[in-house]
């Protein structure tokens, strides 16, 4: 466990480019300004050093975090190496981060999907996924995941904390986040018309 | 820390007394530094081989350092089974279990199988008998002979005590690096590596070796043991994986089929376990399930080198072709959508009661704008699956389906 | 003698005992006063692991060390408690397999929790370990029909590690000695310190009430019964059930 706790400051160290800092003021801006969230007044955030990540946890992110991530189409999901395009279906997204999630380790690679379903972040259509996984000493990890494509890049709002006790006492927070998520008024590319016809537009062919 | 300034050598401006203390240092840290290498030489001859375990009964001896090997293998099988990762499957564990315990009946209840949910082509043994196999290479494999190939082959380095020699002969090469290292950088870590390598080599082709010897002492058909290692070669080569020649492991994939086919080329032909049916109905689940996990993680080339083959495609059940057309749009090369949609109307036609082919052929419509076909599959669809769990991204198509058709919202 | 200095110097980091640290983060038990302190406590079976390093830096748990320290550590704990009348040490044989069951999965959550409280108070930055001085870590109430049932107050989940160097690891860290006399400078490889960590939880309230830990470096390691018994007394010496001053930091 030494070694596991060693790391994973190891990694928290170098991974930050921002030093943390408690939340005082729930309003956070993405470091390219491209959106907005209110994170919970209280926890400590930080970024990650490639400024692609805001994340945010009340007790440490071996227990409950929240991360916001801006990934370019291309990168979207690094570890299967696929990219994103902007007339995906929401469905065809969530099959991308499912993938993804499960690629990590061979924990993930057993994960189960409880649910995956069309959702909306921030009025862009997207998806929501929630699923679960056992780590190394059997306790279960439960995640959900929000995810929408632009004309630019993937965004996620993800939610992660162990089942027992962290993933209901946080699940509120992680909902208000979520809520609260915005695209920057530059950053707003839809394609023109209404909601809907984002879904499938940029699948006309 | 402060350097010693009577390292610095100039001899000319220091005392004579000055300059035989330095040299006596120099001679003391160079007699430790051969001492220190003379013992880690001698550390690496020593770690000779061991006799593998004549049978079960022998396992009542292992000791020591062993039995430390053995304890890291019950925490690591501790460690799958709370992981969720073991396929829970009794029928299909029993199966498996039943053709390593023809192979080697003398270790019967003490060598256990267990199948990892992997769609990897892997397969390893622990030093504590313990054999695990993942479900993507049991579902590659075409018969019970094959099965047999291989695990002769983990067997084997479980009762040739691989796994404990591996452990001690790579501490000992690691140690004599270090220390060699110490000294003089560099070329000790490439013998010691290069060692280290060459002992698990050897091991490999000893485990072919012996493994071979055990599925013909079983009456299996010897001659489907090399098309185990062209299972992998096509693999790799779908999945354009490099495969390592130099430092590798394994002797290169080519070389086993080779080596195989040489110690088969002397035995007739003949021989149980080839029957294609009998393990085909065996492995229709796993293979199933393989083919959604592997889809799932988006591994559509791999799909495809299990798929493309029309005999292999034919093992599986009717609605085969619907995984085939998942594996075409997950691949998402020029032309690829039109064999999607081909082979999902060949699922529909041959299992009419699979939902997932409508849905997959309803999204297809949808997104070259034919909606009134896409409302057509996409009703089936939930009239099939009305429980369907991604019920709620349809009914977002069909919402859109049909106010572009002209029908109702 | 500069090189003789310079030898023992090398030698005594390496091989002299006894540089430790202990650090102990005390909550509600020292900052309510009135607040009772449990009295029938759960020994939830330590998580010790000794691991062995040889002289190529590979790791491997030997489990007999683990199983020795662990079962070393239990018994540490319960003849403190009965000694000092801390509290009374209850064992988990009592439970039933469903409740064992549930006292395994909040040992793993509680892996996450200590490791969190751990990361914090070590932690460089200011805002982590404001977070740590705060202490409401907590494993939930789930365990509180295990309290009821079985009458207890709080579960003491003691965890530990030790990585002892082979003796090839030796003979690598003697050269590293002799090189040290060219170069001015130890050159071998490291030594790693025994770890050890203990926190009480109310099981009505999973309220991590105290958590302290304790790193020896040197020569002391967990196969030693002695060293067991001795690093489990120093922990809990910063228990507020057994000393009256508070927040016993060195």
């Amino acid at each position: 466990m030494k070694q596991m706790l060693t790391l994973v400051f190891v990694v928290l160290l170098c991974a930050c480019q921002q030093m943390p800092e408690r939340v005082d003021t729930a309003r956070s801006e993405a470091p390219d300004k491209s959106y907005t969230v209110d994170l919970p007044v209280g926890w400590i955030k930080q970024q990650t050093v490639d400024k692609r990540s805001m994340l945010a946890s009340r007790d440490g992110f071996l227990l409950e975090f929240v991360a916001i991530t801006k990934r370019p189409l291309k990168e979207a999901f690094p570890k299967t190496k696929k990219a994103a395009t902007p007339d995906m279906l929401p469905a065809e997204l969530a099959e991308l981060e499912i993938a993804e999630i499960k690629s990590q380790d061979q924990f993930t690679a057993a994960l189960s999907v409880a649910e995956n379903e069309p959702a909306e972040i921030g009025g862009q259509e997207g998806f929501q996924v929630r699923l679960s996984y056992k780590n190394i000493r059997g306790l279960e990890i439960q995640r959900v995941v929000d995810g929408f494509a632009d004309k630019s890049a993937y965004y996620q709002v993800e939610f992660g904390a162990p089942t027992l006790y962290y993933f209901d006492t946080y699940y509120p927070d992680f909902q208000k986040v979520l809520a609260s998520f915005r695209l920057s008024a530059g950053d707003k590319k839809t394609t023109g018309g209404s909601a809907q016809s984002t879904f499938l537009f940029g699948s006309v062919r | 820390m402060r350097r010693n300034s009577a390292l610095h050598l100039n001899s000319s401006s220091r005392p004579a007394s000055v300059r035989a203390r330095t040299r006596t240092r120099f001679a003391f840290a160079a007699r430790c530094c051969l001492a220190a290498l003379a013992v880690s030489c001698a550390v690496v001859a020593a770690a000779g081989r061991v006799a593998p375990f004549p049978d079960g009964a022998a396992l009542a001896q292992v000791s020591g350092n062993e039995r430390r090997v053995w304890d890291q293998g019950d925490e690591a099988a501790g460690q799958f089974a709370r992981g969720g990762v073991i396929y829970e499957s009794e029928a299909t564990t029993a199966y498996v279990q039943g053709v390593l315990d023809r192979l080697f009946p003398e270790f019967q209840g003490h060598m256990r199988v267990a199948i990892l949910k992997s769609a990897q082509l892997n397969a390893f043994a622990m030093p504590n008998g313990r054999i695990y196999i993942n479900e993507g290479l049991l579902a590659r494999l075409n018969n019970e002979a094959q099965l047999a190939t291989l695990l002769g082959h983990e067997g084997t380095h479980f009762t040739h005590r691989h796994g404990y020699q591996s452990e001690e002969s790579v501490k000992d090469n690691a140690a004599f690096a270090t220390l060699g290292g110490m000294v003089v950088p560099l070329l000790p870590q490439l013998v010691a590596v290069s060692s280290m390598y060459g002992f698990s080599r050897q091991m490999e082709t000893e485990a072919d070796v012996e493994g071979f010897a055990r599925l013909k002492r079983a009456g299996y058909d010897v001659h489907e043991a090399p098309r185990v290692f062209e299972h992998l070669i096509a693999e790799i080569k779908a999945e354009d994986i490099k495969e390592p020649f130099f430092f590798a492991t394994h002797p290169k994939l080519a070389d086993r089929v080779e080596n195989m086919k040489k110690l088969s080329a002397g035995v007739a032909s003949g021989g149980s376990g080839t029957s294609v049916a009998d393990y085909s109905s065996r492995m229709t689940q796993v293979r199933l399930d393989n083919l959604e996990h592997m889809l799932s993680m988006g591994r559509a080339k791999s799909a495809l080198v299990m798929l493309g083959d029309p005999d292999r495609r034919a093992q599986l059940p009717p609605q085969a072709s619907y995984y085939l057309g998942e594996a075409y749009r997950l691949r998402g090369q020029e032309g690829d959508i039109k064999l999607a949609e081909q082979a999902y109307v060949q699922a529909i036609e041959a299992a009419p009661e699979f939902a997932p082919s409508y849905r997959a052929l309803g999204v297809l419509r949808l997104k070259v704008n034919h909606y009134a076909d896409a409302q057509r599959y996409l009703d089936r669809y939930l009239e099939l699956a009305p429980e369907a769990p991604d019920r709620k991204y349809v009914e977002s198509y069909l919402k859109i389906a049909r106010k572009k058709a002209g029908g109702q919202p | 003698m500069p090189s003789l200095r310079l030898a023992l110097a090398l030698a005594g980091a390496l091989i002299a005992g006894c540089a430790s640290q202990s650090t102990s983060i005390s909550k509600t038990l020292s900052q309510q006063a009135e607040r009772p302190l449990p009295h029938r406590i759960l020994l939830a079976e330590p998580d010790i692991r000794v691991h062995e390093v040889s002289a190529g830096e590979l790791v491997e748990e030997v489990h007999d060390w683990s199983a020795k320290a662990s079962a070393e550590a239990t018994k540490s704990v319960e003849t403190l408690a009965q000694s000092t009348s801390m509290f009374e040490a209850v064992q988990p044989s009592k439970l039933t397999d469903a409740e064992r069951a549930t006292l395994e999965q909040y040992s793993a959550l509680y892996a996450l929790v200590s490791g969190s409280a751990y990361l914090a108070s070590h932690s460089p930055f200011g805002a982590w370990k404001k977070r740590a001085a705060d202490f409401d870590y907590t494993l939930g109430p789930g365990m509180n029909s295990i309290a009821d049932s079985a009458k207890l107050d709080a579960v003491v989940f003691i965890v530990g590690t030790d990585y002892i160097s082979s003796s090839s690891r030796k003979a690598a860290m003697a050269l590293g000695i002799a090189l040290g006399l060219l170069a001015g400078r130890y050159v071998g490889p490291e030594s790693k310190p025994a770890f050890l960590s203990a926190g009480v939880v109310d099981m009505r309230t999973g309220e991590l009430l105290w958590y302290g830990t304790e790193l020896r470096h040197g020569s002391d390691d967990l196969r030693d019964p002695a060293v067991v018994r001795s690093l489990v007394d120093d922990l809990f010496k910063t228990y507020p059930g057994a000393v009256k001053t508070t927040d016993a930091k060195k």
